[in-house]
């Protein structure tokens, strides 16, 4: 069954834009998705308060620098050291981000991760999606915007 | 900007444990580029993998004081600076703005009573700038130019 999915901004700071993806007809992205899930549960709040300022500092201070994303393949994920707790996204440039859902990696291996795999593969899809795009000028990216099909599809 | 993200509230903490991680990393990294080296480089002198180093420079890394002392070494600069009693605390901004605008010089303070007349260098003096201590536990006395205490209100000498 395909999964219909729109690119939407999510946060905006000097240095970085922060876009999500979010579901045809869900009604909530994939991003509040994470943090409503995360937010209120004691085990993982100071995680979640991590991510968030994670997130600020990057925008706010430093752009959304290669170094200091945890590769996954072609996504990536912010890294929160010590922590099972995974929120992935793809870094298409310091001023931009996509940020999609997350889950927990409870195994060595993603792939062994029930909660953390499906959000890892639809990241991976966008990643995907991203650079096609890119490539057949289907959308076009300029500092912190970005323009055309704003759409997409997972099989 | 998303409600949800907003409605998150950070701890005092968790602002500082990731402030300081990515104030080493930053340190770390102005470090390499001066003395012309790459995260490479570090790890062949940690004696680690290059993917252990990388995780290290992601900004949510605990740097243990271990850790911190062997960057340190092989670097041969510190990392860290822990305030001491006497330090002057105050942000650089403030402190140009107070070498910009205010006049510090040694001053001897008359003391009169029971019969003493005497001339004692001052002790314990401070200046704040907006509730900022720019001078502390400094023997000197501070002039205030009268035209710059009008300009800014907020200036107390205590």
């Amino acid at each position: 069954m395909k999964r219909y999915f729109e690119i939407k901004p999510y946060l905006d700071f000097e240095k970085t834009r922060f876009y999500t993806i979010e579901e045809v007809g869900k009604g909530v992205n994939e991003t509040d998705e994470f943090f409503i899930r995360f937010k209120d549960d004691p085990f993982y709040q100071k995680d979640i308060q991590t991510i968030k300022y994670w997130i600020q500092k990057i925008g706010k201070e430093t752009g959304a620098l290669e170094r200091h994303f945890r590769p996954e393949l072609n996504a990536r994920a912010i890294p929160i050291i010590q922590s099972k707790l995974r929120l992935y996204c793809y870094r298409i440039s310091n001023e931009l981000v996509i940020l999609g859902n997350g889950g927990i990696k409870s195994s060595q291996s993603v792939q062994k991760s029930p909660d953390a795999f499906p959000h890892f593969e639809v990241m991976n899809t966008v990643a995907f999606v991203i650079q096609m795009k890119l490539e057949y000028e289907q959308i076009e990216i300029t500092g912190k915007s970005i323009s055309g099909d704003f759409t997409f599809f997972i099989k | 900007m998303s409600a949800i993200f907003e409605s998150i509230q950070v701890s005092d903490d968790v602002k500082r444990f990731v402030d300081h991680s990515f104030d080493i990393v930053n340190r770390i990294f102005d470090l390499l580029e001066k003395q012309g080296k790459t995260q490479r480089d570090l790890a062949n002198l940690m004696g680690k993998k290059e993917s252990e180093i990388s995780r290290w420079m992601q900004g949510t890394h605990n740097f243990t004081l271990k850790s911190i002392a062997k960057i340190e070494s092989v670097l041969g600069e510190k990392l860290i600076v822990a305030p001491k009693q006497d330090d002057v605390l105050v942000k650089e901004e403030v402190l140009v703005f107070y070498k910009k605008n205010f006049e510090v010089k040694p001053k001897e303070i008359v003391f009169e009573g029971h019969g003493l007349h005497q001339k004692r260098p001052v002790k314990y003096i401070s200046v704040q700038i907006s509730g900022q201590t720019v001078t502390r536990n400094n023997p000197s006395t501070v002039e205030v130019y009268n035209e710059v205490q009008g300009s800014y209100p907020f200036l107390k000498v205590v």
